[in-house]
């Protein structure tokens, strides 16, 4: 099963490839910045700036209907606003975010680079 | 109408969503897009007035409530589209009420709905400014020395006392012959006060069956009589903040003008079947060919309403006293006349201008102007020869004359005859007769007291 779905960034896009290729291109570079924001934050126990990044990446997450990285995401920062999530579980979710990152990025490439 | 362009600023700190919002939102070439990351960068703009923001709530240097703030308190004009990751009732319910257009969370259709709500508000703001120019020019058109149009002292007299009245919420009454202008004096006043930029409502008192007037005047509940279906607002409400006309007052119910006098005295009204007391803020101005000295002395008008409505009294003087003004006016009509008809403005010969003043016009200015259109429609010629100008009276039958009757008979008698004729078409007898349907309804009302309604009913129903 697909871990993504582009088509509706592909409607979006239209017949703009430049423009298609540009957005594939922000959504990797800024997941992979989120992340090593949400480790930084971790790192100083910052869980309020670490919920403001899980917030910052699901957007996209959720415009390609990566459905497994939302599911993490929203638990970090939900659990994040209500001040729940511990560091235990933070650094957890951290490192499933990066696997599913990692592996989604990884079929992205496959596809389109 | 002002043309412009649409100026769009897109808060957001999310690269990507930024990204997609300006794509989507460039798209349309009427559009300016400016791309903002943070609250900061956007505040140092904010002077340049977008029309409107999209605005994310959640930003790294300041929440979207307190930005949100900032632009309404600079600009109450700036519409702001909320985009939110967050499908919150009660966010979205705070923002609305605080002002925003709309609440957007960002899924699928994300695109369609910021294009809906961005064409609405364009619409809106088309037509806010549709109705700033048309306001101008309703200020413009009843410019008191475009409205008020003489030279005789009578007239500048006239002048003089609606500008004491501009200034403050005196209740003016104005007085005059039917056709003399007194709603054209009260528009004057209200397009020209402190209240020009609030409603002008005028009630013809005497169009408006009794039985109807009260709910007309003070509005009423759903269900306070039979057919009240819906909760209707009185024109009291309509004008509030405005001006309320209330023309021929002297022809109102003595039950009613009670109530006029509670309303006018309190400042505020109930509606029909409502125990809830409106306060309300209108100026009133009231108009009356009656004299209403001599209808109190009749019991017809009750004088402690008179003395409350008596404020600053302005009578219109009859065209047969205003000299040369009717060369004026005749003037003006045509001229109005011919560039609303788009056709070569006429001058008047001296036979036409000499039976002009000539005449004694009953109906005062609204006669005038009925003469001067019907001989610019039937004249052929470039000018406004003696032969175009008709007048209603050359019209009326000789042996009319012959009965002994007083002339207020005689009036009677034609309305009678022509309501006949046109099968009680009050608006048809109305125009026939160049006189205002007020002025026939008020005929037929004295009809129906008087014993020349049984006589001419007999007489003009064989």
């Amino acid at each position: 099963m697909k871990r993504y779905n582009l088509d509706l960034l592909k409607e979006q896009c239209g017949d703009d490839k430049g423009f298609f290729n540009e957005m594939l291109d922000i959504f990797v570079r800024s997941t992979m910045e989120g992340i090593t924001e949400m480790e930084v934050a971790l790192k100083k126990n910052d869980i309020k700036m670490l919920g403001h990044y899980a917030h910052k990446i699901v957007s996209p997450c959720r415009h390609i209907e990566a459905k497994n990285l939302i599911t993490l995401l929203k638990e970090m920062e939900t659990s994040a606003d209500k001040n729940e999530l511990t560091s235990e579980r933070a650094s957890f979710l951290i490192e499933k975010v990066k696997t599913e990152a990692s592996d989604l990025i990884g079929d992205l490439k496959g596809e389109y680079v | 109408m002002k043309q412009h362009g649409f100026t769009i600023c897109v808060i957001e700190d999310n690269e990507w969503y930024n990204k997609l919002l300006v794509h989507t939102l460039s798209l349309n070439p009427d559009f300016t897009i400016k791309s903002y990351l943070t609250a900061d960068s956007f505040l140092k703009d904010l002077d340049t007035s977008p029309d409107l923001v999209t605005l994310d709530v959640r930003l790294p240097d300041m929440s979207g409530t307190e930005l949100f703030k900032k632009i309404k308190e600079h600009n109450p004009n700036i519409q702001v589209i909320i985009i939110s990751e967050q499908d919150e009732i009660q966010t979205a319910v705070d923002f609305l009420k605080n002002g925003a257009y709309d609440y957007i969370v960002k899924e699928k259709d994300i695109k369609t709905r910021l294009h809906h709500s961005i064409n609405l508000i364009r619409a809106n703001r088309q037509l806010e400014d549709k109705i700033a120019v048309l306001e101008k020019e309703v200020i413009n058109k009843y410019d008191l020395q475009k409205t008020i149009i003489g030279n005789s002292s009578a007239v500048q007299n006239v002048l003089k006392l609606v500008e004491k009245t501009l200034e403050n919420n005196i209740t003016v009454v104005i007085t005059g012959e039917t056709g003399t202008g007194k709603e054209v004096v009260a528009k004057a006043i209200h397009y020209n006060s402190i209240r020009k930029n609030k409603n002008f409502i005028a009630v013809n008192v005497a169009a408006i069956p009794s039985e109807l007037i009260e709910s007309e005047l003070f509005g009423h509940e759903k269900g306070s009589f039979t057919g009240a279906n819906n909760r209707r607002i009185g024109k009291f409400e309509e004008a509030n903040g405005g001006t309320l006309f209330l023309d021929e007052i002297g022809e109102l119910d003595l039950s009613l003008q009670a109530k006029l006098l509670r309303a006018l005295q309190e400042k505020e009204i109930t509606r029909i079947g409502s125990n809830a007391p409106i306060k309300f803020d209108s100026r009133i101005i009231v108009a009356t060919h009656r004299n209403l000295k001599e209808e109190i002395k009749t019991g017809r008008f009750r004088e402690d309403l008179f003395y409350r409505l008596m404020g600053f009294p302005i009578e219109l003087p009859p065209l047969r006293s205003r000299g040369q003004d009717v060369l004026v006016l005749a003037k003006y009509f045509i001229n109005g006349f011919c560039k609303e008809n788009k056709i070569p403005i006429k001058t008047l010969t001296e036979e036409a201008k000499n039976k002009l003043l000539n005449y004694h016009y009953p109906g005062n200015i609204r006669e005038l102007k009925s003469v001067i259109e019907f001989a610019l429609v039937i004249g052929s010629n470039k000018e406004i020869i003696g032969e175009d100008i008709s007048f209603i009276s050359d019209e009326l039958s000789p042996e009319i004359v012959t009965e002994e009757m007083s002339l207020r008979e005689y009036e009677l008698k034609i309305v009678s005859s022509f309501l006949k004729k046109y099968n009680n078409d009050v608006k048809m007898v109305a125009e026939k007769l160049n006189i205002g349907q007020a002025t026939v309804y008020r005929m037929i009302k004295e009809l129906n007291g008087t014993k020349i309604k049984a006589k001419e009913i007999q007489q003009t129903g064989k």
